[in-house]
């Protein structure tokens, strides 16, 4: 009984240090967008080109 | 003529205010369950509208039907207007149902109406510039097809469960089944939604694609999403939706070869679902009405509409597709 009581408290830990890991990363990452080459035009004429 | 009209929710109540605006259409019978949302809508519209209160009648007087209706409700509505005889316009986008509909291609034929299924922003405009796009190879290998945004709050649901469900693409001359959510991709929509996260889900446009285009070798589509869709895809919707949507997009790219070069196009539009649906659903009806599209049985836009003049005509009622010119991009 009690290994199965440490098992479940070292999962607990592992996880909680995961959540806080993962948790300071998504914090200081910045997302940005890649750079676009180019545009959008609209289509015009007759044969919509 | 007279259209009916089954659904008066974001889309429907366009629709038939678009229908009344041309002059082709006379009169419009509109049928939704809410009476609340049929005087509202009637009230807007003007007195060439003729309401049907739930339950409605089994006769279905009308030139031709439009099928705005929920998500569920809209098989029986296509099944009642192959019985009647009418040609139909649908506006849905749920996988599961728009399958089920495309079975029910012998009937229509026998019945020898045309049924456009997918006849809204995507899909719908989405097989548009697909058929559109096709004109500039020689020969298509792939089609990818991305949205953008929701119309009313039925469709915002449908969106919101398409997230959970699995995605069905066409590979190598199979349905391939991946997980709704995953395989993320960013993607430039036409300004001003730029770019966005889109993400695998159950959306319609490869089954009516593929339909059209039998012989190209990959089809997918995704749509765009947050990492709150994502989390909450799965769950009911906690929160209720916006009646209208904001501002949405359709991008499909093509990706072939012209001559001995490969070569990738990419076009787009940039709309409120709702508004650019409708749009679509009316100049499809107009076009049925005059006799301009030529199949007979169940077909996708892509099959049974010329592009150029389809385009052309939504262009005129503000709806403008573009197209993507940019550093290794475009033919």
């Amino acid at each position: 009984m009690r290994a199965i009581v440490k098992a479940v408290r070292q999962a607990a830990a592992a996880v909680s240090v995961a959540a806080a890991v993962v948790t300071v990363l998504r914090l200081r990452g910045r997302v940005v967008a890649p750079m676009q080459f180019g545009g959008w035009r609209r289509l015009t004429g007759s044969g919509l080109r | 003529m007279r259209v009916a009209v089954l659904g008066a929710g974001a889309v429907g109540a366009r629709v038939a205010r678009q229908l009344l605006a041309s002059d082709s259409v006379d009169q419009v019978l509109l049928r939704d369950v809410s009476p609340e949302v049929l005087a509202r809508t009637a009230r807007s519209i003007g007195d060439r509208v003729v309401i049907e209160h739930h339950p409605f009648p089994t006769m279905l007087d009308a030139d031709a039907v439009v099928v705005a209706s929920p998500r569920g409700t809209q098989l029986a509505a296509v099944e009642q207007t192959i019985t009647a005889g009418r040609p139909a316009v649908l506006v849905c986008d749920g996988l599961a149902e728009t399958v089920a509909i495309l079975k029910l291609d012998r009937a229509a034929r026998d019945a020898g109406i045309p049924v456009l299924v997918g006849a809204g922003f995507a899909p719908g405009l989405s097989c548009v510039l697909v058929a559109h796009g096709m004109s500039w190879f020689d020969e298509v290998e792939e089609i990818h097809v991305y949205k953008m945004g929701a119309g009313g709050p039925a469709c915002a649901l449908v969106h919101h469960r398409a997230l959970s469900r699995f995605s069905y693409d066409w590979r190598n001359d199979a349905w391939t089944r991946r997980p709704g959510g995953s395989g993320r991709e960013l993607c430039w929509f036409p300004e001003p939604v730029g770019p966005r996260d889109c993400y695998r889900a159950a959306l319609a446009d490869p089954v009516l694609l593929h339909h059209a285009f039998p012989g190209v070798g990959r089809v997918t589509s995704r749509m765009a999403a947050t990492r709150r869709d994502r989390l909450t895809a799965a769950m009911p919707m906690l929160t209720p939706t916006h009646a209208e949507g904001g501002t949405g997009a359709v991008r499909v790219e093509l990706r072939g070869r012209r001559g001995s070069a490969r070569e990738t196009l990419v076009l787009g539009a940039t709309e409120r679902p709702a508004v650019g649906a409708a749009a679509v659903a009316a100049t499809a009806v107009e076009w049925v009405l005059d006799g301009r599209v030529g199949v007979r049985g169940m077909a996708g836009l892509a099959e049974a509409v010329e592009p150029v003049g389809f385009l052309g005509e939504l262009a005129d009622r503000g709806l403008v597709a573009e197209i993507f010119e940019g550093d290794g991009v475009g033919v």
